[in-house]
């Protein structure tokens, strides 16, 4: 009876034995089996993680790219509410620019070309090709013309400015009375105002501001009388001298009546005629000639300095 | 001898489980971050995909938008400007 308990006890002891082998076996089998399996996912997130680094990479360019896009299909939503803010950023630019063109701390100059009493069918989209050329903005002192409302809009289109120079321009009868005057140049912002929804408020009297006093108005109340409309005036610094008629002079005449004086100064304005063949000619020149000289070439607006409100 | 087969046997046991449990540890927490990444590379495709779309669409609408358009013109002609003259003050 003993010996069979010991040998029971004995067998019992050895199951023990062969389990725990076993389990230790199984145990070395899985910790293998995990370092394996650790090693190739180790490649995996290795390998992973560089493609979602490259992914994230590409996916901020792509964001980039549909921010820019959105914007872009966003601007057609107010387009003339964007182009007045781009307007309001540039013009205080260019104030910035000719203030200091002014004060001789730039290494440019200011010239602001000026086209009055046009646009013409015949020669303005020549005018307009060449500045274009250039990549060159200039004012257009416009008149209210019927039917050429295709030249008004490529002006606009082409950022120059469009400048009041009456809607007439015939000097006995806008120099009648004061009254007739503003009707006239008030006429004129109308027109404007109707075909391009823009508020000119730079002009140019018809013959310059001396023109004024010549026809024996009082130039004091003249001047009062545009300013409480909010109009700027300009005359010239210098002219081609197309204003004469377009065959007294050629285009080299009237090419060196500008560069030969442009020099002497920082800022200037330039009075051209865009009904001018000849003007028209000297044109390209004229404007290497001023780049040469170190001039760059904006557009008049009202906070413009040169453009006098008193 | 038996006893001292179990105590080996016991100590080679507490061994193998403490490796079993490290490297089964590891193999979980990189079995999860695998998976984090594959889910991420998933989404984030799937967000490539889409953007790509709405840029496509947007593209679109813009080459139709801007066809013939004047006022989208004056618009691109003003920032180009702006820029130009930008650029030359920030010269100064």
């Amino acid at each position: 009876m003993a010996k069979t308990e010991q040998k029971t006890g004995r067998n019992s002891g050895q199951t023990v034995n062969i389990l725990l082998a076993v389990i230790c076996i199984v145990l070395c089998a899985l910790s293998i089996y995990f370092y394996r399996a650790c090693d190739s996912l180790n490649t995996a997130v290795l390998s992973d993680d560089a493609e979602l680094s490259e992914l994230l990479a590409i996916y901020d360019e792509k964001s980039a790219e549909l921010a820019e896009v959105t914007e872009t299909r966003e601007a057609f939503n107010d387009l003339d509410g964007k182009i007045a803010e781009i307007k309001e950023v540039y013009f205080k630019n260019a104030v910035k620019a000719e203030e200091l063109a002014r004060s001789g701390n730039a290494d440019f100059k200011v010239c602001y070309l000026t086209f009055d009493d046009g646009p013409y069918v015949a020669t303005t989209p020549l005018f307009l090709d060449v500045l274009e050329e250039y990549d060159v903005q200039a004012t257009f002192f416009c008149l209210a013309k019927e039917g050429l409302d295709d030249l008004y809009k490529r002006e606009k289109m082409n950022c120059h400015t469009i400048g009041n120079h009456t809607a007439s321009h015939t000097i006995r009868y806008v120099y009648s009375s004061i009254d007739t005057f503003i009707k006239d140049l008030e006429e004129n912002r109308e027109f404007i105002q109707n075909l391009l929804g823009i508020t000119t408020d730079v002009m140019r009297f018809p013959g310059g501001s001396p023109q004024i006093t010549y026809s024996g108005l009082n130039r004091t109340k003249m001047i009062e009388r545009i300013q409480e409309l909010h109009y700027g005036y300009i005359d010239w610094t210098l002219m081609t001298g197309d204003g004469g008629g377009p065959y007294f002079m050629t285009p080299d005449e009237f090419l060196h009546n500008v560069v030969d004086y442009s020099a002497d100064y920082d800022v200037i304005s330039v009075l051209m005629h865009d009904y001018s063949n000849n003007t028209l000619a000297c044109l390209p020149e004229m404007i290497e000639i001023l780049k040469e000289q170190g001039y760059i070439f904006l557009p008049l607006s009202y906070d413009a300095p040169i453009v006098k409100k008193e | 001898m038996k006893k001292f087969i179990r105590i080996m046997l016991i100590i080679l046991l507490l061994c193998f489980g403490a490796v079993c449990a490290y490297t089964g540890w590891q193999f979980f927490t990189l079995y999860n971050t695998d998976s984090t990444l594959k889910k991420d590379i998933k989404e984030t495709s799937e967000k490539m995909d889409d953007a790509d779309k709405q840029i496509s669409d947007l593209n679109k609408e813009i080459e139709s938008l801007s066809k013939d358009n004047d006022l989208y013109t004056e618009y691109q002609n003003w920032q180009r400007q702006n820029r130009k003259l930008e650029e030359i003050l920030a010269r100064q």
